[in-house]
């Protein structure tokens, strides 16, 4: 649980009476406590004694330079995280520890380590320099226009929205960190995603006829001559849903989410922004154009039965549509203490969705809602294998399947804010100083794309500009499909019985900053809530100024009908896979393994398998957060190490309960592998391990599989 | 073949007909070619940096003419080859006999043949010479190590330890902290700190005056601030990123602050605190030390202390951070490696001692019921040897550590003739009590001086609860030490006083360096002694790399299996760890020698019954090999469990 959150500056106290000068944020987690119990005094006086311990660790030693974080542990499991940004800004977060100490082992699983939290510190800081400004470019005098207007009034209003919403965010809802698990101990750098190409694969002529997506995207939009220079980079992210609730859905594997690609390797904001997009995507569960234009936040309510019975009637009208439909939230329904938040929980992208459409609907009129309305109730998976039949084979039809569009972008309403038709940020090139980029985003399905431009380029205020954009990026990213996620067409593959990797694996390049991970991570589900939730109240997202918006009844008619992709009057978009056009491609995905794991179509599904899923995707939640837990655990103890620079550092761990992990330390990347060595094939491993030489013994043993993919990695 | 060494002479080749006839070949080359330069001393590396420099004094080269000659013969020859230390192998000629009756198993898995000649030349030549062993163990070392005495590239390459394994860990400047004594405090990488409730430093292990009163002035504030703002004390503070850790301790009226940027844990950081908070209390007791504060809440303890405490804390703080003591971090004890059946003699004698005692003579009671409680002898390098305690009831480890730390330390110029009566607060035993100890060092013929003149000699305590109890326990002390000396074979009391243990060629464990094993039932731990050159140039020095080398390992080795908290991450967990130097890939010269590319595995192992860590030679990477000759050790160590482990002690 968080305690508070405070930023200050010391350096601009100059003598005993203005040091409330230095506070720059200071804010109470937590509604019933409120901000009036604590006193100027008492604030003054905690940022008092961070300086206090900093000084002292610094008359210790340590250059002053280097030393930009801190862990405060207290007696009572409370700790206090201190970072030091830019020279002399704190921001420091206190947390609450468990009060239990009876049970020592629950106890440990229900805590949040320190380190997690402080990747998200980092996190939020970094995101803040990208959408405003470096703390330092607020200064204290009033004269704007030198400043563009930046000061320090204007530090503490932004300090105020940004920080404080993105950690009550976290306060209400800890299973984002969870969600994230180890990854976040490294906040400078960023997880990419892994696709293995069928035809490479496979050396499969059919697929290979299809232009490779990437030139696709290079030649006919990067290269092409509207958009030429104009748009100065384009990101390709895969984001499928982290909510496993949804038990219809086909998993990938944690090995394909995140960046897939990006065109320019000068981006040296890549890590901030794709954590920037990692952070809202396990926060939020589906990104919105509210959530991308920093309109939405969560917001803790009194639990009335109002907005339940509201819920409930979701629940309902979606059971009369699929009477066989194994719901899990209809069958919690009858659990009626608890099931309250979970319930909520689970429905809430549908009571997003559905907020939104009421809104729309009132404001254009009923009629037309209530098609929408259908198209955003999720269907859940075995009630349609109507769908599956006619789809099934037919990979032409993925763009009907899918849904994609816009999430931000010029075509929305003019009567949304601007941030709805691009989103300012501040990002940095090589070679250039940091400065004000437009982005745009569009999704297909899981997939979200962001254009980067100019603001100087104008042509995106050019609708039929984007709406070509949009299908050229169509065109590219089913091309994508075809190739990486479908494999369809690629049935002549011959490969190997095993249906799984037998391994998992997390590999830190250091110099890059990029994470290829195949650890799945935590869903953020049932468990979870039932540990770290310590308020029972539901959950509402909230969509600021939206009230305003809708004030105008003028419906935006041009952007009716205009705006065919998804059928959304507004412009506004939810990418994500539980609506019902994507949930009839996962369906068709899903069938093609199930009826392959009967023996049909057999090569495509175990194929499909083996590239993206392993071992560690079946086991249960909290098995899965405990293994997060202990990798933790393992790294710290391996950043403890006295080594000299230059010493390699391998770890090969074999733990009672049949955990194996490796970990390999070196000077350019830091690789985690974890594998069950009670189901390791001794006689493979051994007969490998007598191999030709004396080298790698330790990774050798990790068996056969583990080689190869080291070997091809490596190479 | 690539045998390189050969212990053999021309003079002894007679003896060495059991050897294989490539053998006797190359010998016999090895010694003629030594015969034509024998008037240049002629230096060979080994493949670990371990260099053997011969000359052929005259006064030896009739006798023995020794030739350790390993040629370096491209990078990667015999790389997991043994490297049985040579002079391990010379220490251990009476283990060798036998073991190589016993051994016909492939205990060498390389080179069998190899091994087993050379043992053969080696027992032959001493099976027809008949040599004492002791001082055909002198002669071989000093012929090994004997030098011109100038300082030259040789003799500084020359190692502490027959075998030596490459650092691969930071360097901590040793040198520029020692002669520089730098008293700024940033130049520490590891402090102690302890203060009263009320801010009045009593002890900083470095660091001047004036920077601590300020220092301490900070500590005392956050320390305050968070007792009054959140009612909780201040754990400790760390950092990721420089490695920095601070660890507060708060034994009121005692605060004790650590510092440390070497990557102990938490954990380890509080254990040796609670190490020196139980120094103070076991001189002053918990109950003065209140007694003192409840009056004034600013008194200053630093003048109640003796020079001798903080002398005693300031042996224990280098202990604790410079020397290898496994003690702490294993939480365990040392035991004299010694036969059972003497052990158990030793043991039956003090019981039978005591009985006697107790009877009255001239009715009077010598030694009424209640008056020893205790009665350890401590035989040398504070190995315990033998506990007698009453039934039910046992010393805490560190109470046992400190006793030990503080016979060291306060008491080692009292001779032979002299003896102690001091009263000790045993903190975990009762930490408002004192309790007596009756102190005598103990005498035996002298052994090995060389030997003997470093180790720390051996003791007799008698722990007794009565304060008047001396002259009772004088007279029971020097009875057992009689009956000690007049029983057993070679006395028992030479048994005691023989600096014992055992190396690492006498396990038989191939490619192991070092390895410490702790056996959790008993709470003790053992390992082999190392192999020290005692000729080397400025050998305290050396002596402390090495320690802190050792040390350094073991630690992280401990760390890899154990989190923050001091909690193992599994109850049985086998860990192996590998470093090696990629940096180093290119040929490196060090003068005129190639340096060794640096290759060193460990391996952490924990089992519900046992702790094993161990470290290998430089070069040896198969991860088989060494889980063999772990597991080895740990058989070698069941096996032997009675000689290397106290069992019960004698129980009264």
């Amino acid at each position: 649980m968080l305690k508070y959150i405070t930023i200050f500056d010391p350096t601009r106290s100059t003598n005993e009476n203005d040091t409330f000068k230095e506070l720059l944020l200071y804010y109470q987690f937590g509604n019933a406590k409120g901000n009036e119990g604590i006193t100027d005094n008492e604030k003054l006086s905690q940022i008092g004694i961070i300086q206090a311990v900093w000084s002292l660790t610094q008359s210790f030693g340590g250059s002053s330079n280097d030393e930009v974080e801190k862990i405060i542990e207290l007696e009572n499991n409370d700790s206090i995280l201190v970072i030091k940004v830019e020279g002399k800004f704190f921001i420091c977060l206190c947390i609450e520890g468990s009060r239990d100490n009876t049970d020592d082992t629950n106890r440990r699983r229900n805590i949040i380590p320190n380190q997690f939290y402080l990747g998200y510190l980092w996190l939020c800081y970094k995101i803040f320099v990208m959408q405003y400004d470096e703390f330092a470019n607020f200064h204290d005098n009033d004269n704007a226009n030198e400043n563009n207007g930046n000061t320090i009034r204007k530090l503490c209003g932004l300090l105020n929205e940004h920080f404080v919403i993105f950690w009550n965010n976290i306060y209400l809802k800890p299973e984002t960190i969870w969600k994230r698990g180890f990854e976040s101990l490294w906040p400078k750098h960023f997880k990419n995603a892994e696709f293995i190409s069928t035809s490479t694969q496979n050396e499969s002529s059919t697929s290979t006829s299809a232009p490779n997506w990437e030139s696709m995207i290079t030649q006919n939009i990067l290269l092409e001559k509207n958009g030429y220079l104009g748009i100065k980079d384009i990101l390709v992210y895969h984001l499928p849903s982290q909510n496993s609730t949804s038990k219809n859905q086909l998993k990938l594997g944690n090995k394909t989410y995140g960046l897939i690609s990006n065109f320019t390797t000068e981006f040296e904001m890549l890590p901030d922004f794709s954590n920037w997009l990692y952070y809202l995507h396990s926060v939020y569960d589906e990104l919105s154009s509210h959530v991308l234009a920093g309109n939405a936040h969560y917001k803790e309510l009194p639990p009335i039965e109002g907005i339940h019975s509201q819920h409930r009637g979701v629940d309902n009208d979606e059971d009369n549509n699929n009477n066989t439909a194994p719901n899990p939230s209809s069958n919690l329904t009858n659990i009626s203490s608890f099931s309250n938040k979970l319930f909520h929980n689970l429905t809430l992208p549908i009571s997003f969705a559905l907020d939104t459409v009421q809104e729309i609907g009132s404001t254009i009129g009923i009629s037309n809602s209530v098609s929408m309305y259908k198209d955003y109730i999720p269907s859940w998976s075995s009630n349609s294998n109507n769908n599956i039949s006619t789809t099934t084979n037919d990979e032409n039809e993925i763009a009907k399947n899918s849904r994609y569009g816009f999430l931000i972008s010029p075509l929305c309403s003019d009567k949304l804010p601007l941030n709805y038709k691009r989103l300012q940020l501040k990002l940095k090139y090589s070679n250039e100083i940091a400065k004000l980029y437009n982005c745009l985003f569009w999704y297909m399905n899981d997939i979200l794309i962001v254009i980067i431009c100019d603001t100087s380029f104008e042509k995106i205020w050019d609708h039929e500009y984007l709406k070509d954009l949009s299908f050229k990026l169509l065109q590219s990213m089913e091309n994508f499909h075809n190739e990486y996620i479908l494999n369809a067409t690629s049935s002549s593959s011959s490969l190997s019985s095993s249906a799984v990797e037998s391994f998992a694996y997390t590999v830190v390049q250091k110099k890059s900053l990029n994470i290829k991970s195949s650890i799945p991570r935590c869903s953020g589900s049932r468990m979870m809530m039932d540990s770290m939730r310590e308020n029972d109240s539901p959950l509402m997202l909230v969509i600021q100024e939206i009230d305003q918006i809708f004030n105008t009844t003028n419906p935006d008619s041009r952007g009716a009908s205009n705006n065919s992709s998804s059928g959304n009057k507004w412009g506004l978009d939810i990418m994500g896979g539980l609506f019902k056009f994507h949930s009839k491609d996962t369906n068709n995905i899903n069938t093609i393994t199930e009826a392959s794991e009967e023996g049909e179509n057999n090569q495509i599904s175990k194929g499909q398998k083996r590239l993206y899923r392993n071992f560690l995707d079946n086991i249960s939640e909290d098995k899965l957060w405990e293994l997060h837990l202990k990798i933790t655990d393992f790294l710290n103890m391996i950043k403890n190490s006295q080594k000299k620079s230059g010493i390699v550092e391998e770890r090969l761990l074999r733990l009672g309960n049949g955990l194996l992990c490796y970990i390999r330390d070196d000077h350019d990347r830091l690789v985690i592998i974890i594998s069950n060595w009670f189901e390791m094939d001794e006689k493979r491993t051994r007969l490998f391990t007598r191999g030709d030489s004396d080298e790698d013994t330790l990774l050798r043993s990790l068996g056969k599989d583990v080689m190869e993919w080291w070997d091809a990695t490596t190479t | 073949m690539d045998l390189n060494e050969t212990y053999l002479d021309g003079a002894h080749e007679s003896g060495s007909r059991s050897a294989s006839n490539i053998d006797e070949d190359k010998s016999r080359k090895l010694s003629i070619n030594n015969r034509t330069t024998a008037s240049v001393p002629t230096t060979s590396l080994s493949l670990n940096q371990t260099i053997f420099q011969t000359s052929i004094s005259p006064s030896n080269s009739t006798i023995f003419n020794p030739i350790a000659t390993r040629q370096y013969e491209g990078p990667n020859i015999t790389m997991d080859s043994t490297n049985v230390s040579y002079i391990g192998s010379m220490k251990s000629f009476s283990n060798l006999r036998h073991s190589s009756t016993q051994r016909p198993d492939s205990q060498f898995l390389d080179e069998p043949t190899r091994e087993d000649g050379i043992e053969d030349d080696v027992l032959g030549g001493l099976n027809n010479e008949a040599f004492d062993e002791e001082s055909l163990r002198d002669k071989l070392s000093e012929s090994i190590y004997s030098y011109d005495g100038t300082p030259t590239i040789r003799t500084r390459l020359r190692s502490l330890v027959s075998n030596e394994i490459p650092s691969i860990f930071k360097e901590n400047d040793l040198e520029s902290m020692q002669l520089g004594r730098n008293s700024d405090l940033k130049s520490y990488d590891k402090n102690f700190f302890i203060f009263t409730s009320a801010g009045k430093p009593i002890y900083s292990m470095d660091g001047d005056d004036q920077q601590l009163t300020s220092c301490m002035g900070i500590i005392h504030t956050i320390m305050n601030y968070f007792q009054l703002a959140t009612f909780s004390d201040i754990k400790s503070i760390s950092s990721m990123v420089s490695g920095q850790r601070v660890t507060f301790l708060d034994r009121s009226p005692i605060i004790l602050v650590g510092y440390s940027t070497r990557g102990e844990t938490h954990h380890e950081l509080i254990k040796q605190l609670d190490v020196l908070h139980s120094y103070i209390l076991s001189s002053l007791s918990e109950r003065q030390l209140s007694r003192l504060f409840a009056k004034r809440d600013n008194f200053d303890l630093r003048n109640f202390l003796e020079v001798t405490d903080f002398e005693n804390l300031d042996e224990i703080c280098h202990l604790l951070s410079d020397r290898l003591y496994p003690d702490l971090p294993f939480n365990a004890l040392q035991c004299l490696p010694m036969s059972y059946s003497t052990r158990t003699k030793i043991h039956e004698t003090m019981l039978a001692e005591l009985s006697i005692n107790k009877t009255k003579t001239d009715g009077k009671e010598l030694l009424p019921r209640g008056t020893l409680l205790y009665g350890l002898i401590i035989s040398p390098n504070n190995k315990l040897c033998s506990i007698m305690r009453p039934k039910g009831h046992t010393l805490h480890t560190t109470d046992l550590q400190l006793l030990f730390s503080l016979i060291w330390n306060q008491f080692q110029n009292v001779n032979e003739t002299q003896e102690m009566w001091a009263p000790v607060c045993f903190p975990k035993f009762n930490p408002n009590g004192f309790l007596y100890c009756y102190i005598k060092f103990l005498k035996s013929e002298p052994i090995d001086k060389k030997i003997t003149s470093r180790c720390r000699k051996p003791a007799l305590v008698l722990i007794s609860a009565q304060k008047d109890a001396f002259f009772p326990l004088k007279q029971f002390s020097n009875n057992l030490i009689d009956v000690l000396r007049r029983k057993g074979d070679k006395s028992l009391l030479r048994e005691i006083c023989t600096p014992g243990g055992f190396t690492i060629s006498e396990v038989g464990a191939p490619l192991i360096h070092h390895f410490i094993y702790k056996s959790k039932k008993h709470v003790q731990y053992t390992m082999p002694e190392l192999n020290i050159n005692f000729e080397i140039p400025d050998l305290e020095t050396e002596l402390l790399k090495y320690e802190k080398k050792m040390k350094n390992y073991y630690q992280e080795l401990h760390n890899s299996i154990f989190d923050n908290d001091g909690n193992s991450f599994n109850a049985s967990i086998l860990n192996f760890v590998n470093w090696y130097d990629t940096s180093l890939e290119d040929a490196e010269f060090d003068g005129f020698l190639k340096k060794e590319p640096v290759k060193v595995m460990g391996l952490a192992w924990l089992t519900p019954k046992f702790e094993l860590y161990l470290v290998c030679n430089n070069g040896v990477s198969d991860k088989e090999k060494i889980l063999k000759s772990a597991k080895k050790i740990v058989s070698w160590c069941k096996r032997h469990q009675s000689r290397l482990f106290i069992q019960d002690g004698a129980v009264f």
